[in-house]
C-alpha cells in the first residue's frame, strides 16, 4: 500500500510508528497487476462519479449518531452504528459483475491488521460488531449503502476512498477531503467499551457543552459555570491534535483506557509540551490568571494554533479542558470536586501537621498540605484489563501533582476499586485512595527532638465529593461512591484491604485515643464579605470540676486554595481562665485593612487556633478556612433572543474596594451564542462602575449560558453568569 | 432499656422481616464463574439484594455464559436471580486424525460452529466429506472423527450365529442378514438382523450375545449370588436383614425378557401384619399371604350367625384392630309366609323359613316374570319379590308406508300374532317384507316403496342430451336409462362413456353433460380494463390457449399478469392498472414534512413505491409505531398517507394528553 523505502528506521522496523492522525499518504488511484492489453479502456469498468455522505447537520446520519451539534462540515459518526452513503457511478451497478469496496484510511502508514486501513466489504446482511456495507437501494446509476463500523474502530479522522475491481487491478477514487469521516466513541452502542445505559446521563455527560464546577470551602460551597464547548468550531480537530502531539499510536486510539490516560498526561504541559501550564505563584507573568478563563474553547484553540502550551491553569482549568477533550471524542465524562484533598501524598495515608511546643504551627516541618478543594475528572468505560466489577466511572486527573511511572499523569483508576480498597488495580489507585482517605495527624515537635502525637483527625480528608447533577445546575453528593460512611465497619474493611495492597501508614494510630481533655474548644468564622471587617468567635467548654488556665494562639493566614500559606496576616495570643464546669467565649475582630493588602485571587483566609491547658499540658488544636464573598459581575442582554438575530450583551462591574483596580481584564464567553471575547480596562476607581457592551448573533437554540470573569492585579476570581433561552429561527 | 428503645428495636425487627421479603437475592454462587471480588469481602453490606438490583458475573477462562459471552448481567427478581448465572465449558479443538480443521480457534464458545473435513479416503461420522458440528453445553453436538472410507466390508467372525450367505466380502450399499442361535440375540435385540455396508464400515456390527439381566442392590437386604450381569437361566435368592421382612418372592430367575418374578423388597416390621384373625363361624375368605399397613379385611359370619363388633378389621402399625365375633343366633328368626304376587305363585316347599332360605316364584300362563325368580329370607325379612306381567299386549294400528298402503284397510286394534299386508302405489317398487306382524304390542318393520324417476326435459336441454329410447310412463327404480348427446355435441373429455347409461335411483337421475364440439375452449372478445388498453391485435373469436397483452396508461402501476389467456372458453383474470400518487406540498407543509431524498421530488409516484419524509427542525413524529416506519409511507392507488410532525412543546402536551 505505501512505499517502505525509507531506511531511516535502521533496520529495526519495517514501517515507522503510525502515531499521527493528521499525517497522510495517498493511496494510489491505480494499482495494476501486470500489463493492460491494448484496446482495453479501464474506464469501461465501473467508475465513481460522485459520493454523497448525507453529512448535513439536519440529515439522518448526524441526527441518529447524535453528532449534529458539532460545528463541522464533514461527516461525523459514532462507531458500532450504521450510517448511509450514496455512490454515483457512470452506469447502473450490477452485483453479479461489479465488485467494489469502500475504504477508510487513517494516518500515513495504513495497515489492515492495525486497524488503520479498513476495506469495507459489500455484504448481504450487516453483522453486529463487524464492518460491512449493505446495498439498501439501487437507483438508476447510484447505489445507496448502509455502512456499519466496528465498535472497536480507531477514533479519529479517516480518509475515504472507493476502490473498484477490474480484472487488471484496482481503480480507486482520488483523495477528496470532502469525504473525510470522523469516527468517535459511541456511548449509545452496547458493544462499545464506553456504553452508557441511561439516556439522561448521556445527554449530560456527552452532549452537554456547559457545566458547573464546584469550589470554595466545605462550609461554603461555591459554584461557577464552565463552557466546555466541545462542539465549537475547531475543537474536534484540536482534540485530535492533542493525541497527535502526544505521538500516541493510532492503533491505541480505539481503547478509551489508553485515550484517557494519554489525555491526563497531555492536558498538563509537563513532560510532553501539553496544553496547559500549571501555576500557583499568583503572579502569572505573560499569561492569563487561571481564574480568568471562562471555558476550554479558547485554551484549546490557542494550543492548536500556536502549538505551544497555554499559560496558565489550576486544577479546575485542567479538569475543565480535560472534560472537553473526553466529551468531544465521545467518552462520557464529568468534573468532580473533592473537599479537603490530601496532596503530594506518595500514597501515604497520613498527613502530618507539626506543632511547636506552645501549640503554634511549625511551618518549617509541616510539608504536607491539605487543599481546600481539588478537581479531577471521571470517565465512563468498561475495564476489561481488570477483574469483573471494576468498570464504570474511572478517576482521571490531569493536574500535575505526582509522577506516575515517569510522567505527570493520573488514572484511569476505578472508583469501585478505590471504594473497596482494591488499590492494586492500575492505574494510580493508591494515590487517589490517599487523596480521599488520609488521616490528619497533629504532632508536637518537642525541643529535644522527640515527636508526640497529639490528635488524629480521621474524618477531615475527603469530607465531601460532589459533581454537577444530571439535567440541572444543582449539586450532587457522590462521596458514597468513593468511600463507605465514616465509622461503618465497611470503612475499616476497605482500609484494611488498602493496607494489604501496599498503602502506607507509618504511624500506628490505632488505639491512640488520647484521654480526652475535659476542655472542648471550637471556633466559628463569621461570613465575610470582601472589603469589610468580620468576627471570629472561639468557644471553650470546661467539663472538669477543676479550674483551668489556657494559653491560646490565633494565627490568621492568607493561603492559596492549596492550603499553602502565603503570609500570616494576623497573630494573636491570649490567656483564658476557665472556671470549673463553665463555658467561655472569646471574640476576635478581623479588620479589612489587615487582610486586603495581602489578599490572593481566591480570597482564602485560613485560621489556626491552638490552646494549651497549662495545668495538664494538653494541647487543643483546630483549623478552619473561610472564603471571602466577592461581588459579582452583572450580565444583561437586550434584543430578541433568537438564532441568527443580533443581541446586545452588557457586562457591569462595581469596584467595592477602597483602592483602584488596575489592569482589569474582563472575559465573556457563551457556547453557541458568542465566541470568547475579552476587554481590558486600565483602571477602575473605587466605588465606580464599568460597563462593557458587545453585539453577538447566537447560532444554537435552547438553554444557553453567558459566562463572564474578571481579573486584575489585586482582585481576581470575580464571576458572573446569565441563563438564556434562545429561540429557533421561525422559518425552520 | 427505655420503652422508646424497645419500640425502636421492635420496629427494626418488623421492618427487617418486611424487608426480607423484598430482598430475595443472596450472594449467587456460580460454578466456574465469579462476581466482583469486593462482593465476597463486603458480603454482609451488599446482600441480600433488593428486587431490580443488577449484578455482573464473569466466567473463568475456558468457560462462557449461555450466550457465549464472557460476562453477563443478572437481575434480582421475586424468584431470585434471573437469569440463573451459569458458566459452560468451552469446547476444545479436538485432535483430528486423517482430517483437517481449517479454523485456528483452540476453544469454541457455546453455539459456535466448527467445520471439519476428512482427507480423501476418509469420511466424517455422518458419512460426508465435510461436516459442521456445534459446541453445546456438554461438548460437541457430534464428536468429530474421520473414518476410513471403505469400498468393501468384510463380514466379522460370528459366534453363536450364522450368516444368510457364505459370501465374505461385500460392496458398499450391499446388505447381509444373520441369525443368532437359540438363546442368543442380535445387537438390536432380535433373532435376525440385516446390516448394510457403508463406506465407513457396517451400519451395525453383526454380533450374537446372550441377553443379560442385571440387578440393583436392595435396601435392607442382600442377595446371592452377586454378579455384574446375569445370564439367562441364572437364579438369585434374596435375604432380608433382621427386623425386615421379604415382600415378594425370595427366588427369581433371569429369562430372555428379564427377571421373573420381580425382585422383592425388604420391608420394615412395622409395615406388615400377621394373617388376619378371622373369628369362628365366619365365612372363609381367600386372603393374601401378606397384609400391609392400612389394608382392611371384611368379616362375614356364616349362616345363622350374627356379627358382633366391627365388620372391618384394619392392619395398623403391625397389628390388627379388634376383630368381631360371630355369635350364633339363639332365636332363629323366621320369616313369615313369602309374599303373594299377582298372577304368580310361590314354590313353597316348607312351612317355615329361616335365615338364608330361598323361595322361587312362577307366573301364570300369559304372564311373564319381571325381577328375580327367587327371594331370600334375611333375618325375618324377605327380599323383594318379582312381578308377573301380562303377556298379551295389543298393538295399535300399524304405521303408514310412504307411497304405499295396507291391504284391506286398518282396524282399531290388533291382537298379538295378527298381521297386515302392505302394497305400494303404481310405479313404486316394494322393498322389504310385504307382511308386518304384531308381537307384544309392537309391529315388525314395514317395507319401503321405492320412488320411480321422471325424465326432466329441462335438464336434458341444459345438458345437451337426448333419450336413446322412448319410454312409456315413468321409469322404475333400478331401470337403466340410455342417453345420447344432441347433434353437434359431445361428452366433455373428463366424462366417461358409461355415464350415458344412467340407473334410476329412488327418483334421482344423474344426467350426463355434453358440450358443444366446435366451441370447445373458444373465447369471445377479451375483457377491457380501466386505465389500460389491449395492445395485441383484437378479433371476434379466440382459440383455446391464445392470449392478449395489456398495457397501463402512463405512470400507472400494472398489478397482476400482463397477459390474459383464453382457457376453455374463459379468459384468465386481466391485470389492474393502479393510479399513481402526486406529492402535495401543501399537505407536507401542513404536517411539517420535508422530503428525505432529493430524487423523490418527482411529479408521479408509482403505486407501491415508498416515499420517506423527514420532520422539520425541532418537530417530531406525532404517532409512533413499533416498527418506527411512520415516516416511510407507501403510495396506495393514488393515495399517500402523510405522517404528521408536530412541534416539541406541542408534542409534549400532545403526549400528555395520551398519558392516562
Amino acid at each position: 500500500m505505501s512505499e517502505t523505502s525509507e531506511p531511516a528506521f535502521g533496520g529495526r522496523r519495517a514501517l515507522p510508528r503510525n502515531a499521527s492522525n493528521a499525517a497522510e499518504d495517498d493511496l494510489p488511484t491505480m494499482e495494476l497487476q501486470g500489463l493492460v492489453p491494448r484496446g482495453v479502456n479501464l474506464q469501461d469498468y465501473l467508475q465513481v462519479t460522485d459520493i454523497h455522505l448525507f453529512k448535513e447537520r439536519w440529515d439522518t446520519n448526524k441526527m441518529d449518531h447524535h453528532t449534529d451539534k458539532y460545528e463541522n462540515n464533514k461527516l461525523i459518526v459514532r462507531r458500532g452504528q450504521s450510517f448511509f452513503i450514496q455512490i454515483n457511478f457512470n452506469r447502473p451497478y450490477d452485483p453479479r459483475r461489479d465488485l467494489f469496496r469502500v475504504e477508510y484510511v487513517i494516518g500515513r502508514y495504513p495497515q489492515e491488521n492495525k486497524g488503520t486501513y479498513i476495506p469495507v466489504p459489500v455484504v448481504p446482511e450487516l453483522q453486529r460488531g463487524k464492518w460491512g456495507a449493505k446495498v439498501v437501494m439501487r437507483g438508476d446509476r447510484s447505489v445507496r449503502l448502509s455502512i456499519q463500523s466496528s465498535p472497536e474502530c480507531i477514533v479519529g479522522k479517516f480518509r475515504m476512498y472507493v476502490a473498484v475491481w477490474t480484472p487488471y487491478g484496482i481503480l480507486r477514487t482520488s483523495r477528496n477531503p470532502e469525504t473525510d469521516t470522523y469516527i468517535l466513541f459511541n456511548p449509545w452502542c452496547e458493544e462499545d467499551a464506553v456504553y452508557l445505559d441511561d439516556d439522561k446521563e448521556r445527554e449530560e455527560y456527552v452532549l452537554n457543552d456547559i457545566g458547573v464546577i464546584f469550589y470554595g470551602d466545605f462550609n461554603d460551597i461555591k459554584s461557577r459555570s464552565w463552557s466546555y464547548g466541545q462542539f465549537e468550531d475547531g475543537i474536534l480537530d484540536a482534540c485530535l491534535y492533542v493525541m497527535d502531539k502526544a505521538q500516541m499510536d493510532l492503533s491505541g486510539r480505539a481503547n478509551p483506557i489508553k485515550v484517557s490516560r494519554v489525555g491526563s498526561a497531555m492536558v498538563n504541559a509537563k513532560d510532553d509540551e501539553g496544553v496547559l501550564v500549571g501555576s500557583w505563584d499568583n503572579i502569572y507573568a505573560y499569561g492569563v490568571p487561571p481564574s480568568a478563563w471562562t471555558g476550554s474553547v479558547d485554551i484549546l484553540l490557542e494550543y492548536q494554533s500556536t502549538k505551544n502550551p497555554v499559560q496558565y491553569g489550576q486544577c479546575w482549568v485542567f479538569a475543565g479542558v480535560f472534560n472537553t477533550f473526553l466529551r468531544c471524542l465521545g467518552i462520557p465524562a464529568r468534573v468532580v470536586t473533592n473537599y479537603f484533598s490530601a496532596h503530594d501524598n506518595n500514597a501515604n495515608l497520613q498527613m502530618d501537621i507539626f506543632l511547636e511546643e506552645d501549640g503554634n504551627v511549625n511551618s518549617k516541618l509541616t510539608k504536607d498540605s491539605v487543599w481546600n478543594y481539588h478537581c479531577w475528572n471521571e470517565a465512563w468505560m468498561t475495564r476489561p484489563d481488570l477483574p469483573v466489577g471494576f468498570g464504570g466511572w474511572q478517576v482521571v486527573d490531569s493536574t500535575p501533582q505526582e509522577n506516575s511511572d515517569g510522567m505527570y499523569r493520573c488514572g484511569p483508576a476505578s472508583v469501585q476499586a478505590i471504594k473497596h480498597g482494591h488499590i492494586c488495580f492500575q492505574f494510580d489507585a493508591p494515590f487517589v485512595f490517599a487523596e480521599v482517605n488520609s488521616d490528619l495527624v497533629y504532632i508536637t515537635a518537642k525541643k529535644d527532638g522527640t515527636h508526640v502525637v497529639e490528635t488524629v483527625d480521621t474524618s477531615h480528608i475527603g469530607k465531601l465529593i460532589v459533581t454537577k447533577e444530571v439535567g440541572g445546575d444543582g449539586i450532587k453528593d457522590i462521596t458514597d461512591t468513593y468511600k463507605f460512611q465514616e465509622g461503618q465497619e465497611e470503612e475499616r474493611l476497605a482500609l484494611e484491604t488498602a493496607l494489604m495492597y501496599g498503602a502506607k501508614k507509618p504511624l500506628n494510630t490505632d488505639g491512640l485515643l488520647k484521654t480526652r481533655s475535659d476542655v472542648v474548644m471550637n471556633f466559628e468564622v463569621e461570613n465575610a464579605v470582601l472589603g469589610r471587617d468580620f468576627k471570629l468567635t472561639i468557644t471553650f467548654q470546661n467539663n472538669n470540676p477543676n479550674r483551668y488556665t489556657l494559653s491560646a494562639y490565633l494565627s490568621g493566614n492568607i493561603v492559596f486554595y492549596t492550603g499553602v500559606s502565603k503570609t500570616e496576616f494576623k497573630k494573636e495570643t491570649f490567656e483564658v481562665m476557665l472556671e470549673p464546669m463553665s463555658f467561655k467565649k472569646e471574640e476576635v475582630l478581623i479588620r479589612a485593612g489587615e487582610y486586603m493588602g495581602q489578599l490572593l485571587e481566591q480570597g482564602y483566609l485560613h485560621f489556626f487556633v491552638t490552646a494549651r491547658v497549662n495545668e495538664t499540658k494538653d494541647v487543643l488544636a483546630k483549623q478552619k478556612s473561610t472564603v471571602l464573598t466577592i461581588p459579582q459581575l452583572i450580565i444583561k442582554v437586550r434584543g430578541t433572543r433568537m438564532v441568527g438575530s443580533d443581541m446586545v450583551v452588557t457586562v457591569e462591574f462595581t469596584n467595592p474596594l477602597k483602592e483602584t483596580l488596575r489592569n482589569v481584564w474582563i472575559r465573556l464567553d457563551g457556547p453557541g451564542v458568542m465566541k470568547p471575547r475579552r476587554k481590558m480596562f486600565r483602571e477602575i476607581q473605587p466605588n465606580s462602575t464599568v460597563q462593557w457592551e458587545e453585539v453577538c448573533r447566537p447560532w444554537v437554540s435552547g438553554r444557553r449560558k453567558l459566562i463572564a470573569s474578571m481579573t486584575s492585579d489585586s482582585l481576581r476570581h470575580v464571576y458572573g453568569e446569565l441563563d438564556l433561552q434562545i429561540q429557533k429561527r421561525p422559518s425552520e | 432499656m427505655r420503652s422508646k428503645d424497645l419500640a425502636f428495636i421492635i420496629i427494626l425487627i418488623i421492618s427487617g422481616e418486611v424487608y426480607a421479603e423484598e430482598k430475595p437475592c443472596g450472594l449467587p454462587s456460580v460454578e466456574n464463574g465469579r462476581i466482583a471480588q469486593y462482593y465476597y469481602s463486603f458480603k454482609n453490606y451488599y446482600f441480600p439484594m433488593r428486587i431490580n438490583e443488577k449484578l455482573l458475573f464473569s466466567c473463568l477462562a475456558g468457560y462462557t455464559t449461555e450466550t457465549g459471552k464472557q460476562e453477563e448481567r443478572i437481575t434480582c427478581t421475586q424468584e431470585g436471580w434471573s437469569p440463573e448465572p451459569r458458566c459452560f465449558k468451552k469446547c476444545t479443538k479436538p485432535e483430528l486424525r486423517n482430517g483437517y480443521i481449517s479454523d485456528v480457534t483452540l476453544m469454541y464458545k457455546i453455539q459456535e460452529n466448527m467445520r471439519y473435513g476428512c482427507n480423501s479416503g476418509y469420511k466424517t461420522t455422518g458419512g460426508k466429506d465435510e461436516e459442521v458440528v456445534q459446541c453445546l453445553a456438554d461438548g460437541w453436538s457430534s464428536q468429530p472423527t474421520c473414518k476410513k472410507e471403505h469400498e468393501t466390508c468384510l463380514v466379522p467372525e460370528l459366534y453363536h450365529g450364522n450368516y444368510s450367505t457364505t459370501q465374505k466380502t461385500f460392496k458398499v450399499k450391499d446388505k447381509v442378514q444373520y441369525e443368532c442361535a437359540a438363546g442368543y440375540y442380535t445387537v438390536g435385540g432380535k433373532k435376525t438382523e440385516e446390516v448394510e455396508c457403508h463406506t465407513y464400515g457396517w451400519s451395525l456390527t453383526p454380533k450374537c450375545t446372550k441377553l443379560k439381566c442385571s440387578l440393583r442392590l436392595i435396601e435392607n437386604g442382600y442377595f446371592h449370588p452377586i454378579k455384574q450381569t446375569y445370564e439367562e437361566g441364572d437364579v438369585v435368592q434374596f435375604f432380608c436383614h433382621t427386623n425386615y421382612y421379604l415382600s415378594g418372592s425370595d427366588l427369581i430367575q433371569c429369562y430372555n425378557f428379564g427377571w421373573y418374578p420381580e425382585s422383592p423388597v425388604c420391608e420394615g416390621r412395622r409395615n406388615r401384619c400377621p394373617p388376619p384373625p378371622l373369628p369362628l363361624n365366619s365365612k372363609i375368605q381367600r386372603y393374601s399371604t401378606t397384609y400391609r399397613d392400612g389394608e382392611t379385611v371384611h368379616v362375614e359370619c356364616e349362616l345363622n350367625f350374627q356379627i358382633q363388633g366391627s365388620e372391618e378389621i384394619r392392619c395398623k402399625n403391625g397389628k390388627w384392630t379388634e376383630p368381631p365375633k360371630c355369635i350364633e343366633e339363639k332365636e332363629k328368626t323366621a320369616c313369615g309366609d313369602p309374599p303373594f304376587i299377582e298372577n304368580g305363585t310361590a314354590n313353597l316347599d316348607s312351612t317355615i323359613y329361616y335365615n338364608g332360605d330361598k323361595v322361587a316364584y312362577e307366573c301364570k300362563s300369559g304372564y311373564h316374570l319381571h325381577g328375580s325368580t327367587e327371594i331370600t329370607c334375611k333375618r325375618g325379612k324377605w327380599t323383594h319379590p318379582p312381578e308377573c306381567v301380562e303377556n298379551n299386549e295389543n298393538c295399535k294400528p300399524p304405521p303408514d308406508v310412504i307411497n304405499g298402503a295396507v291391504v284391506d284397510g286398518l282396524l282399531a286394534s290388533y291382537t298379538t300374532g295378527s298381521s297386515v299386508e302392505y302394497r305400494c302405489n303404481e310405479y313404486y317398487l316394494l322393498s322389504g317384507a310385504k307382511v308386518s306382524h304384531c308381537e307384544q304390542g309392537r309391529w315388525s318393520s314395514p317395507p319401503i316403496c321405492l320412488e320411480p324417476c321422471t325424465i326432466n326435459v329441462d335438464y336434458m336441454y341444459r345438458n345437451n342430451i337426448e333419450m336413446k329410447w322412448k319410454y312409456e310412463g315413468k321409469v322404475l327404480h333400478g331401470d337403466l336409462i340410455d342417453f345420447v348427446c344432441k347433434q353437434g355435441y359431445d361428452l366433455s373429455p373428463s366424462t366417461s362413456l358409461s355415464e350415458l347409461s344412467v340407473q334410476c335411483n329412488r327418483g334421482e337421475v344423474r344426467y350426463p353433460l355434453c358440450i358443444r364440439k366446435e366451441s370447445k375452449g373458444m373465447c369471445v372478445s377479451p375483457p377491457l380494463i380501466k386505465n389500460g388498453v389491449i395492445i395485441s391485435p383484437t378479433s371476434d373469436i379466440y382459440e383455446n390457449g391464445s392470449s392478449v397483452e395489456y398495457k397501463c396508461f402512463d405512470h400507472h402501476f400494472l398489478q397482476g399478469s400482463r397477459e390474459s389467456y383464453c382457457l376453455e372458453g374463459v379468459w384468465t383474470t386481466p391485470p389492474l392498472c393502479l393510479e399513481p400518487c402526486t406529492l402535495s406540498f401543501v399537505e407536507m407543509e401542513n404536517n411539517n414534512l420535508l422530503l428525505k431524498w432529493d430524487f423523490d421530488d418527482r411529479p408521479h409516484i408509482f403505486h407501491g413505491e415508498y416515499i420517506e419524509f423527514l420532520c422539520k427542525r425541532n418537530t417530531y413524529v406525532a404517532e409512533f409505531s413499533i416498527t418506527g416506519s411512520e415516516l416511510r409511507v407507501q403510495c396506495d392507488r393514488g393515495h399517500l398517507k402523510y405522517p404528521r410532525c408536530i412541534d416539541r412543546e406541542r408534542m409534549l402536551s400532545y403526549q400528555q394528553s395520551f398519558r392516562t
